[in-house]
């Protein structure tokens, strides 16, 4: 047999192979772990979608929260002394968390008491420890730190350190 | 092998939105190339496995699929031999076995294909291919069993295509020598019987 007939019959064997193979493939429960993987890796999109959502509506409420207040401020000519305080000794608050506008300078500003939706927690990664306090309230109240200009740059979140106190603070006018 | 993707970036991006029957999509069409690269390169054992870490690398790094730089299959198979090469720690004490393994062609000039039956030539010719050094047996797989052009083959194993041409070459001769120490070992067991 001459060289190319050698070249040619190993190349027919090797095709023989190729042929014999084509039917081999991965075992189904692969294909199984696979297509899990794709629905847990959507599942958590939406999650972080919902929550992405949910953020984004939080600030548009905060942020109208603190529009109206600083509309009323400005008719009035100061800001009440119950919109305007910190938090108390009776009060348990989180840190300040960042708004929108958190980069934007201030000089000045005022922390505003304010009532915005229990949603507003959830955005924050709040609402578990939050909703064990008072799950059936739809609002909860919320420090905002207001610049001058009467944007919101952070809120934080605030609870009576007791439900007595709680209730006592929800009764003031 | 050189079959037209015009989707595969977009089926990419569904699978790596969550699309499910777009992943199952690109499952369908590839796992089989990249199941028979990690049969020959590694065995059965690992093949399960090497099929799923690349294409779960597929759907955890979807961004660097470029269609520009080759086919889906192309991209899938050069992630499968990342995989397979962490897992072959033997790979280097197998190259310095390399040298051993080469027997130049021509001291075997004889065929061994046309005395045995087609069912004994397959399994002669997988058996030859699983001996060969993994670079000889790589190139085989991607070249012969796989049909990829040189440039598509130099791609996934990441050498010029110069390489895969005389690793190709130096893998045909090799293998031309194992069979024909086959068909010699075949004859002689027929004489015994």
């Amino acid at each position: 047999m001459d060289e190319s007939n050698r070249v040619d019959a190993l190349t027919r064997a090797i095709r023989a192979v190729a042929a014999d193979e084509a039917r081999l493939t991965a075992s189904p429960i692969v294909e199984q772990r696979l297509i899990a993987e794709v629905r847990s890796i959507a599942a958590a999109r939406r999650r972080r979608m919902r929550a992405l959502s949910m953020a984004i509506a939080s600030m548009f409420l905060i942020a109208a929260a603190v529009s109206g207040w600083w509309a009323r401020a400005r008719r009035s000519g100061a800001p009440t002394d119950a919109s305007s305080r910190a938090a108390s000794a009776g009060e348990v608050a989180t840190t300040f968390l960042p708004l929108t506008y958190s980069g934007v300078p201030i000089t000045s500003g005022q922390i505003v008491r304010l009532e915005v939706p229990r949603a507003a927690l959830a955005s924050f990664g709040l609402a578990p420890v939050e909703s064990l306090d008072a799950p059936s309230s739809g609002t909860v109240l919320a420090d905002v730190l207001v610049g001058e200009d009467g944007l919101a740059r952070a809120v934080r979140f605030v609870r009576a350190a007791d439900r007595s106190a709680q209730q006592q603070q929800e009764q003031k006018p | 092998m050189n079959e037209v993707e015009p989707d595969d970036r977009r089926l990419v991006d569904a699978a790596r939105r969550g699309d499910a029957d777009a992943f199952a999509g690109i499952y369908r069409a590839h796992q089989g190339a990249v199941y028979r690269y990690a049969l020959h390169m590694c065995g059965a054992s690992a093949a399960d496995d090497i099929v799923q870490d690349t294409f779960l690398a597929l759907l955890r790094q979807p961004n660097r699929f470029d269609p520009a730089r080759g086919t889906l299959s192309a991209y899938l198979l050069g992630i499968a031999r990342h995989v397979l090469l962490k897992r072959l720690a033997i790979a280097r004490n197998e190259s310095a076995r390399d040298q051993d393994d080469v027997v130049d062609a021509a001291v075997e000039p004889a065929s061994a294909f046309d005395e045995l039956s087609r069912a004994e030539t397959i399994e002669s010719v997988r058996s030859a291919i699983q001996t060969l050094p993994p670079q000889y047996r790589e190139v085989v797989v991607l070249c012969e069993l796989q049909e990829l052009d040189y440039a598509e083959a130099a791609a996934i194993m990441e050498c010029p295509v110069g390489t895969v041409r005389s690793r190709l070459h130096r893998a045909r001769a090799l293998l031309a020598s194992k069979l024909a120490g086959a068909r010699s070992g075949v004859r002689y067991a027929r004489l015994r019987r």
